[in-house]
């Protein structure tokens, strides 16, 4: 009698109490209007595995898109952001199924047969699922069609630019080039677009090497340079293909490596042209400077024009207005907590200047801006403490020279140039549609104030 | 309708005369309960109505889960109806002054949302709520393909709003690329207390002359 009492006592905990191992058969969505939710429904695959402990209640899921062993802990913090989204496993018709119960608007079930009785039964299974997938993904990367990088062009007009420890031949006047912390970035002096075509990382270590962590396999090599696709395979439709594409290259370098890369594209073809570029990269210190090839053929001349007791020089396009405050004729422009020009203040003065075609006429796309003035005798600042100010408001400085920096915001061009002179403080203030006029105007205006 | 095999089920009629946390409690009911917020009336199906102040709470029950058919089972009722995502509106004793639910299959036309909500819902639904509270008036037609119900008896004000009622596949909607040709609608049961819209001109639950109208709706 005592030992059935035990029996009854173990024999639950023996035969269920346990960890028990699982594969996903299919999702069944109930109520789906999140799109979310419906995207969450459609990620879990016949190839996904789960391990579940009735005693903990935890549940582990094996992703066969995640590369290694390392299961990821299964809860509603985990699925969404959102905490009330509830997950609830239960053993049924020796089946685990996992409800996971939004609201009363997204509710659905993740339907699990058993995978294996033991630990390493199971674990051969996932990796047997994640090595499907990968071979997938290494087929997709064999069937991708011959990719043959472009050779040089002959007649090549490109310039050789310096870049500290390396240099690079790039098309004349084609980038507009930015020191960052770490890296240069290159961005297109024509064209819409603000991102930068490339970047230049004093990386220090190969960065082809990382590639495969993130994703990405060669297609074609020359050397270190690579062009790379991250390859993509539909466990629902068995599909598989080039997800993107990168371009890299690595150089050694004394102590270590320099590297370059594109952002991630959807063809080969936007990449193919920026082959050249990416083949010149050599550790050797040469070429022009980076402000050369960034202000070619700069020219400092302008027009002697007066705002106020300012002397300056001004494009020939440029003329300044009056400006008359009162009415609904107002104006203000802060470009620091003590440097505020505002219409309600009498010490404070605005000229507008405006770019205007050969008839005379305004438009969005040229010019406009203007100079104030401040008078404010007890009150002293200098360019480089307005450009740590504008970081600190997270604005990007593209540019910082003696008096003037220049950065984007909201999707123009904008050049600043700050001088005092006695007590008044005077801003040079101007706004472009491209990045091409900006730089123009703020290499011109160097030697704006008289 | 077949009978809800573990009693888990509540009908509106015992909901509207008797505290509501008992019975929820006694039926085996999960809710989840927010602080009623004016401010989010659309988030319980109200569009610029005035909720009367006693309000605090939102009670909105959760389905039952069918653990062997992997689906739900509705839980509140009106007499053989399921309703879809209930909410109740109560004031600070738990007595319920507003219900709102949805009715009918917001899905594809034909098919069964979840198993138990079908296009013919709404349709029954007008019909018991006729057999309940008397004929219904017509205070809307044509909104969204569909009309606007009201009934007013002993109190209580219930309103139906049916959604493409002719179920002739103009609706429009569609939902991750499916067109959600379903007929559906809205349920609202006011608890002795009297509806109102906050702009005049709709409000169609205390102006006689909006109901003898019955313009079309222009959005």
């Amino acid at each position: 009698m005592r030992s059935f009492a035990l029996l009854l006592l173990f024999f639950p905990m023996l035969s269920f109490a346990q960890k028990s191992y699982w594969q996903v058969e299919q999702t069944k969505p109930v109520i789906v209007t999140s799109l979310f939710f419906d995207a969450l429904m459609q990620e879990f695959s016949s190839l996904d595995y789960l391990t579940y402990d009735p005693t903990t209640g935890s549940i582990l899921y094996y992703d066969a898109y995640k590369r290694g062993l390392q299961p990821a802990s299964f809860d509603s913090s985990k699925l969404s952001e959102k905490k009330e989204w509830e997950v609830t496993p239960k053993i049924a018709d020796g089946k685990l199924k996992v409800l996971i119960y939004g609201n009363n608007n997204n509710i659905g079930f993740i339907v699990c047969k058993p995978a294996a009785d033991n630990e390493p039964a199971f674990l051969e299974k996932v990796k047997a699922s994640k090595m499907l997938v990968h071979h997938q993904l290494m087929e997709a990367v064999k069937e991708h069609p011959v990719v043959n990088l472009p050779k040089n062009n002959p007649e090549n007009t490109d310039v050789e630019v310096n870049l500290g420890a390396y240099s690079l031949r790039l098309p004349r006047d084609k980038y507009f080039i930015v020191r960052t912390a770490d890296s240069y970035q290159f961005l297109p002096k024509t064209g819409d677009r603000p991102e930068s075509d490339f970047n230049l990382f004093d990386a220090g270590f190969n960065d082809n090497d990382s590639l495969s962590n993130r994703g990405f396999w060669p297609v074609a090599k020359e050397e270190n340079l690579w062009l790379s696709i991250h390859p993509y395979y539909d466990w629902k439709t068995k599909e598989k293909g080039a997800g993107g594409y990168l371009l890299t290259n690595s150089v050694p370098v004394s102590g270590g490596y320099v590297s370059m890369a594109t952002a991630q594209k959807e063809s080969a073809e936007e990449l193919l042209p920026l082959v050249p570029v990416f083949r010149s990269l050599k550790a050797e210190k040469k070429g022009i400077s980076r402000d050369a090839y960034n202000f070619p053929g700069c020219n400092t001349e302008g027009v002697k024009q007066a705002a106020g007791a300012l002397a300056i020089t001004l494009p020939p396009a440029y003329r300044i207005r009056e400006f008359h405050t009162g009415g609904s004729n107002f104006y203000s422009f802060g470009v620091m907590d003590s440097l505020i020009f505002s219409s309600d203040d009498p010490n404070s003065q605005y000229y507008p200047v405006e770019e205007t075609d050969k008839n005379g006429n305004r438009s969005l796309e040229l010019a406009s801006g203007g100079i104030y003035a401040l008078k404010k005798a007890r009150f002293s600042t200098d360019i480089g403490k307005i450009a740590a100010d504008f970081e600190k408001e997270g604005i990007n400085i593209l540019e910082q020279d003696d008096n003037g920096i220049f950065y984007r915001y909201h999707g123009s061009y904008y050049l600043l140039r700050y001088i005092r002179k006695g007590g008044t403080h005077y801003v040079y203030s101007m706004q472009f549609r491209t990045l091409q006029r900006c730089l123009s105007e703020f290499c011109r205006s160097r030697k704006i104030f008289l | 309708m077949t009978p809800d095999a573990h009693g888990q089920q509540l009908q509106i009629d015992r909901l509207l005369t008797a505290p509501v946390w008992p019975q929820l409690e006694t039926a085996g009911i999960r809710t989840d309960t927010v602080a009623f917020d004016e401010n989010q009336n659309y988030t319980v199906g109200l569009y610029g109505e005035k909720v009367p102040e006693q309000i605090t709470t939102v009670v909105s029950p959760r389905y039952n889960i069918d653990w062997n058919k992997e689906t739900i089972r509705p839980v509140v009722y009106f007499k053989t109806v399921p309703l879809r995502n209930p909410g109740l509106l109560t004031d600070k004793a738990g007595r319920l002054v507003i219900f709102v639910a949805e009715v009918g299959n917001h899905g594809p036309k034909g098919k069964l949302m979840a198993g138990v909500f079908s296009d013919e819902d709404v349709v029954t639904l007008r019909k018991e709520l006729s057999a309940v509270w008397g004929t219904e008036k017509k205070v809307r037609e044509k909104s969204y393909n569909g009309s606007v119900y009201v009934w007013k008896k002993n109190g209580v004000v219930a309103r139906l709003t049916i959604e493409n009622e002719a179920l002739d596949g103009t609706a429009s909607e569609t939902r991750n690329g499916v067109k959600q040709s379903g007929r559906r609608g809205r349920l609202t049961i006011y608890n002795q207390v009297v509806p109102a819209f906050h702009s005049q001109s709709e409000d169609y639950f205390n102006d006689p002359d909006i109901r003898k109208k019955t313009t079309t709706h222009q959005p």
